[in-house]
This record gives structure tokens, C-alpha cells and sequence, in this order.
């Protein structure tokens, strides 16, 4: 049998799995509940919450953006593992008070978390207009590796356009219909995939084409001395650009909003549960790195167009025979992306409906929210498919873009849960502003100074104008912020 | 009882997580930023980053347990 028909078959089977666990996991359930739809009325278990969790993690990212980064950056990709060891850790004392004031106060998106304290609609439209942004330029690099994983292991019998709107189409009918559930139980089936993926291809990979972890690194330090460190001759990024980028993303981490969503899906002590086991997602991510790696010596950087197809490079050049790997690869890079998209793409329509579109129209039913969120999910769906087609940027860009826009919610954020002072205007202003300065150092300017990452450039402009601006303006009621403060 | 726990565990957490971003940036970092000794098969800048991430799921591990008991009660 040809590896591409292999290839197509399993992914095949993995698509029909997805979609009729997605499909069923909402059944019998209130199909016209906001609650249900959201958050699962509050309910959903440990271990499907934790899939879900590190379902977002591992995204197409890791099957291509991040051998991509070790292949070419070396060091610098250790920021990855690094990163989401520290980004959920204070969530361990934030989601818990988050999860009290959202149960209390029946929130469901962190629009509402934010309006309610600093007492501004505008507010929750702002954050929601971003978040959705974000979510859809999130989902474009997703639906990119889809289609790319389709078509590349397939020989091109899957072009582009058909790849992507056959996987992401099952996606948005499990979310459209099963709500929360649907991308939860669908990303313990994924999860499991693409770890069981991640390792076997990443230890197959070092172990064919350079004999072990240990000769493989003795020889690229040879070969490329100072690339596996960072801010030395030879190396890939400096000391500042990488200590900032850890920073910028860990802070991030717990500000992409549907973090919030699934805080209000679930109990106190589940939410510390789910602490606990992030750190090791992180150690779950070093194969994919071994990946890139392995590719040092073997493939000249000049044989790839982007730096993000080395794994699929690698796969059709190198492996030949073993037409299991490339069904496994498939399917395991396939279920890495679609799991990222359910979670995002639900927390995408919840967002849209209830904190851009309800703010304009508070007196609507619930039914016709719950119709807003299901319809949000096509279009939001259809708005990254049509971009990922149409547009064009790498991969790994398009990500820290996304995420320097989401870590300017960090001040109002944290600020809600511990300054009794932050105001209204304050937090506006700090947001518009922090937005504004990364978007002008990642686009219009050349370089940073310092080399500091755009983020942090503009969450330190932010934090100064949130406290300048709530220090001169009229505080909200005191039993409110200290509701907050004191959760 | 859960609640006086909480608060008790609330400021050696913040200095638990304040010290691992230290540790994972520099000029901390700076300590592992090596290639040699090779740990596991890692560099041991990669090894470092490792090692961190376990020591964090052990110590989040006493933080559970510290507040929760050894998990013998249900929600």
C-alpha cells in the first residue's frame, strides 16, 4: 500500500472518532442552556478538564512550529517548555477566586469578570473584540497545519483547501453542537493521541538519524558552537529577547480568556488540580523539540521554505517505508491541532455572544443567546478558514502576536484582584495604550529597545497608565473592589 | 479549615512562583545557560528547564496536600 493512502486512511478514522465522541457528548443534555452551553453547568470532571487544558497547549505548534524553532533557533526554542511551566502557575491562587466571584455572580467569560468590577460595558466589549481577534489569528495557524499535514502527507491528493475545511468543519459541528462538552470529550481522545505521537516519532527520530539524544547534541555543539545557548557568539537569540519572551507568554498564559471560561466550568479544587499537572505538560513537549534537533546535519536548512515543514520534511524524505509512522503522524498532528481549535473556537463564540454582542442588547433571551454562541461558532470558523487560506504569515509570529495583544489584559486583571484603587478609566486607558506600543514595536519598528520583547514594552507603558490614570479618577464602590480583593 | 489554610499558604506560594521565574530567566538562567555536562542525553540548558518543571509539580504537589489532607475527602 502507498504511505499517502496509509496516511490518508488513519487520519481518515481519526476524523470519524472525533466527530462522533464530539457529536455525543452533548446528547441529552439542554441544548438551549447558556450554562450548558458554556460551561458545562459547572460540572465537567478532572481528567476531562485536564485533556482539555493541555489540549490547548499542544497545539499544531508542536508538531510544526516547534521542531521548526529548535531546527532553526536551537536555545531559543527552550523558551517553549519554560514558558508553560510558569504561565499556570499563579492560576493556583487566581482561578480559584476567579471561579467564587464567576459561581456567585453566574459569570461566563472574562468580559464579564472585568466589566462587572471596573463597572464599564465599554470595557467588556474592548476586551471581547480582542480576545476574538486573537482567537481567530490563533485558529488561522491551527487550520494552516491542517490543511498543511493533509496535503504534504497525502502526496497533494488532499489540496490545501479540502484538508482544511474537512477537519475544521468537524470541528465547528461538534462545538456548534455540543458546546463545551463536545470539545472536552473530544480532546481526551486527542490528547492521548498526539502524546503517544509526540514520543515515539521524537525518539524514532533521534534514534535513526543520529544514534542517540547524547551523540546528537555533542554533534551539533560541534558543528555549531554557541546554538544550544543563549546570548553567546553563536547563539540564536540574547539573553534579554529571551528572558522577556518567557516572561511576555507566562503572563499571557492565563489571560487568554477562555481560561476563564473553564475556571467557571468546574470546582475550586479541581482547579488546583489541574495546576498541578501543568508543569508536566511542559516535559511532555521536549520530543517535539527532539524533532527539530534530530534535523541538525541532516537536512539543509535551504531544502525547506519554512522552517515550520521540517517534521513533514523529514517524514516524506526520511522514512520511506514505515508507512505506520506516517498514518500515526498524521492523525497525532491532526489531533494536535484540531484539539487547540475546539477549546478556542468555543471560547471564541461565547466571548463574541456575550461580551461584544449581549453589552448591545442586554434584554436578550436566553435562547437567542445560546443561538448568538452556536451561530458565532460558523462564523468565527468560517472567518479563520477564509484568513488561513487567503493570508499569509509563519507560524511562530503569527502566535506571539496573538499573545502580546491578550497579556495587556494582565494589569486590569490582576488589578481587579488586588488593587481596590483600579478605576474604570484606568483600566481603559492602560489597555489602549499597552495595545497600542506592541502593536507598534511588532509592526511599524524595527527593533526594541534593549531587545525587549514588544509585550513587555507595552505591558510596562500599561501598567504605568492604568495606576496614573485610576490614581486620578473616582473610585468604584468600596464593597465592590474589596468583593474582588477579597474573594 | 480550609479556609485558614488558604491564607496561610497564600504568601510562601507567591514566593514559590516569584522564585521559579527567576530561576527560568536571567541572569539566573545565566547558571544553566551550558551545553556540557549532558544530563539524560539533554544539554544542560534543556535539562535545567526540566528540572524546574518537575521540582514545580512536586512542590505544587505539598501545596495540595498541605491545604486538601492526603485527598481522602471528596468534594
Amino acid at each position: 500500500m502507498n504511505n499517502w493512502v496509509f496516511a490518508l486512511g488513519s487520519m481518515l478514522v481519526y476524523l470519524v472518532l472525533a466527530f462522533v465522541i464530539g457529536l455525543m457528548a452533548g446528547r441529552k443534555r439542554s441544548f438551549w442552556s447558556v450554562s450548558e452551553y458554556a460551561v458545562a453547568d459547572r460540572g465537567l470532571g478532572l481528567i476531562v478538564i485536564w485533556f482539555m487544558m493541555g489540549g490547548t497547549v499542544f497545539s499544531a505548534f508542536s508538531f510544526l512550529g516547534g521542531p521548526g524553532m529548535a531546527f532553526s533557533q536551537g536555545a531559543a526554542s527552550y523558551f517553549v517548555p519554560a514558558y508553560i511551566a510558569l504561565g499556570i502557575l499563579p492560576w493556583y491562587l487566581l482561578g480559584p477566586k476567579v471561579g467564587r466571584i464567576g459561581a456567585r455572580k453566574n459569570f461566563f467569560t472574562m468580559g464579564d469578570f472585568l466589566g462587572d468590577r471596573y463597572q464599564s460595558k465599554a470595557l467588556t466589549v474592548i476586551v471581547g473584540v480582542i480576545s476574538v481577534l486573537a482567537f481567530i489569528q490563533y485558529l488561522t495557524l491551527q487550520i494552516k497545519g491542517m490543511a498543511f499535514i493533509f496535503n504534504i502527507l497525502t502526496d497533494g491528493v488532499i489540496p490545501y483547501w479540502f484538508g482544511a475545511l474537512l477537519a475544521y468543519g468537524i470541528v465547528v459541528a461538534y462545538v456548534a453542537t455540543s458546546g463545551v462538552r463536545g470539545a472536552a470529550w473530544s480532546d481526551v481522545l486527542q490528547g492521548a493521541l498526539m502524546l503517544i505521537v509526540a514520543w515515539t516519532v521524537g525518539y524514532y527520530l533521534v534514534y535513526t538519524l543520529q544514534g542517540s539524544p547524547t551523540e546528537m547534541f555533542t554533534a551539533i555543539d560541534q558543528a555549531k558552537p554557541g546554538f544550544l545557548t543563549i546570548g553567546q557568539d553563536g547563539s540564536p537569540m540574547s539573553a534579554m529577547a529571551y528572558s522577556t519572551v518567557i516572561l511576555v507568554s507566562a503572563l499571557g498564559f492565563l489571560m487568554w480568556p477562555h481560561l476563564f471560561t473553564k475556571s467557571y466550568t468546574t470546582t475550586e479544587k479541581r482547579i488546583k488540580i489541574t495546576t498541578m499537572a501543568f508543569p508536566l505538560f511542559g516535559i511532555f513537549l521536549v520530543p517535539v523539540l527532539f524533532v527539530g534537533f534530530a534535523a541538525i546535519g541532516v537536512v539543509a536548512p535551504d531544502a525547506l521554505e519554512s522552517s515550520d515543514e521540517i517534521l513533514p520534511h523529514l517524514v516524506t524524505n526520511y522514512l520511506g517505508a514505515n508507512s505506520w509512522l506516517y498514518g500515526l503522524i498524521g492523525a497525532g498532528a491532526l489531533a494536535a491541532a484540531m484539539s487547540s481549535s475546539d477549546a478556542i473556537t468555543h471560547g471564541g463564540s461565547v466571548s463574541l455572544g456575550r461580551d461584544v454582542i449581549l453589552p448591545f442588547k442586554p434584554d436578550m433571551s436566553e435562547r437567542t443567546q445560546v443561538w448568538i454562541m452556536r451561530a458565532g461558532v460558523v462564523v468565527i470558523g468560517a472567518a479563520a478558514y477564509w484568513l488561513s487560506i487567503f493570508g499569509a504569515a509563519g507560524i511562530i509570529a503569527l502566535l506571539v502576536g496573538a499573545y502580546g495583544s491578550i497579556a495587556q489584559f494582565v494589569p486590569a486583571v490582576y488589578g481587579a484582584l488586588i488593587w481596590r484603587r483600579g478605576t474604570k478609566q484606568g483600566a481603559i486607558a492602560g489597555m489602549v495604550v499597552g495595545i497600542g506600543v506592541n502593536y507598534y514595536y511588532q509592526i511599524v519598528a524595527e527593533s526594541t529597545p534593549l531587545d525587549i520583547n514588544a509585550g513587555i514594552v507595552g505591558l510596562l507603558c500599561n501598567i504605568v497608565v492604568f495606576v496614573a490614570v485610576s490614581l486620578m479618577t473616582r473610585p468604584v464602590p468600596a464593597t465592590l473592589a474589596n468583593e474582588y480583593a477579597d474573594a | 479549615m480550609a479556609t485558614s489554610r488558604r491564607s496561610k499558604v497564600t504568601r510562601p506560594y507567591i514566593v514559590f512562583v516569584v522564585v521559579m521565574f527567576l530561576l527560568m530567566i536571567f541572569p539566573l538562567y545565566g547558571l544553566a545557560n551550558h551545553v556540557f555536562p549532558l544530563v539524560l542525553g539533554l544539554p544542560f540548558g534543556l535539562f535545567w528547564v526540566i528540572l524546574l518543571e518537575l521540582i514545580a509539580f512536586v512542590a505544587l504537589c505539598f501545596f495540595y496536600r498541605y491545604e486538601y489532607g492526603n485527598g481522602g475527602e471528596h468534594e
